[in-house]
């Protein structure tokens, strides 16, 4: 039999859909997939799964949001806000390091060049605004078990409005390629939220195998 | 009792369910229905379809035993309940109704 992408069956299980309606999705293109694999090749038949499951996405997220109480709006605000901090926190955390272990080896000019965010070149920016919103989205999935990726979606969202005022409201003359950074910090989120929910998933098995 | 107005998609996937009988599930209703309208529907799509079917109580479901090829999940079979065929019965008329007067076959726009 052939088995589903892991990481994709992991994203569409995380979506935060009845369990009825996320097992018939799932089961219908676990069934297709083997019959597509013995047509049309087993790579070919996985392609077909990772794109069915992008369009399968807005259906699984639409029941999700239709079974929305207060309660769960309550607790994803929780979530947001609890791993924003801590990524913020993280974030900090790695920068004074950083200058800790710059100052110790006398490298001042690096030390400089920190301490200025403007003149870190935007790629930099990106690449480091990408790891920092995986680690969020991680953390948000982790956060929010019923939903992994519904949490670091949520954290993404937040995250690039708060990032978009903030470019808006304070920078005079903003490069605009600086207004790519919500893009970067959604993907990241739900990169780092897939990446948590293929963890679970996998001791899920894991304990299903030892039960 | 009135019967609940169904869309166009919704009728189709009504019909599919009437013409697989047993055999109606997710997938196979997609590919009848894909089939039938030349459209490629997603797996995300039938089931939104299914499910606010079976809200309007036009049709009903059970899930069967978990089968290996499903990776160990259910299959969920539909059928149509009594308004069911009743919504199916009234789209029929309508659509009788519709196209009555059109006294031969529409012919096709010339090229």
């Amino acid at each position: 039999m052939t088995h589903p992408p892991r990481l994709a069956e992991a994203f569409l299980a995380s979506l935060g859909a009845h369990s009825e309606f996320r097992d018939a999705v799932l089961g219908d293109l676990a069934e297709e997939l083997a019959l597509r694999a013995e047509w049309d090749g087993v790579r070919a038949a996985r392609r077909w799964y990772c794109r069915e499951a992008i369009r399968a996405t807005p259906y699984l997220l639409r029941d999700w949001a239709r079974r929305l109480s207060m309660r769960d709006v309550r607790a994803l605000a929780g979530v947001v806000l609890t791993s924003y901090v801590f990524m913020l926190m993280l974030t900090l955390t790695v920068l004074a390091v950083a200058r800790g272990v710059l100052g110790a080896a006398g490298l001042s000019s690096a030390l400089e060049w920190i301490a200025q965010p403007d003149r870190i070149p935007l790629a930099v920016n990106f690449a480091f605004g990408s790891v920092a919103a995986m680690v969020g989205g991680y953390i948000a999935a982790w956060l929010h078990p019923r939903a992994p990726i519904v949490g670091a979606l949520a954290l993404g969202v937040v995250w690039s409005l708060v990032g978009v005022t903030a470019i808006a409201l304070l920078e005079r003359t903003p490069n605009p390629w600086t207004y790519l950074m919500p893009f970067v910090v959604t993907m990241g989120t739900l990169t780092g939220g897939a990446l948590r929910a293929r963890a679970s998933a996998s001791w899920d098995q894991i304990q299903r195998n030892a039960g | 009792m009135k019967t609940p107005s169904v869309g166009a998609l919704e009728l189709t996937v009504l019909l599919a369910v009437a013409r697989l009988g047993d055999d109606a599930y997710g997938l196979a209703i997609r590919r009848d229905v894909s089939a039938r309208t030349e459209r490629d529907y997603s797996v995300g799509a039938v089931y939104a379809t299914l499910q606010r079917l079976e809200d309007k109580g036009l049709l009903r479901s059970h899930t069967t035993d978990p089968l290996p090829v499903r990776g160990g999940r259910a299959r969920r079979m539909f059928e149509l309940t009594a308004a069911g065929r009743r919504a199916l019965r009234e789209a029929q008329r309508v659509a009788e109704s519709v196209w009555a007067g059109v006294g031969r076959p529409l012919r096709p726009e010339p090229i």
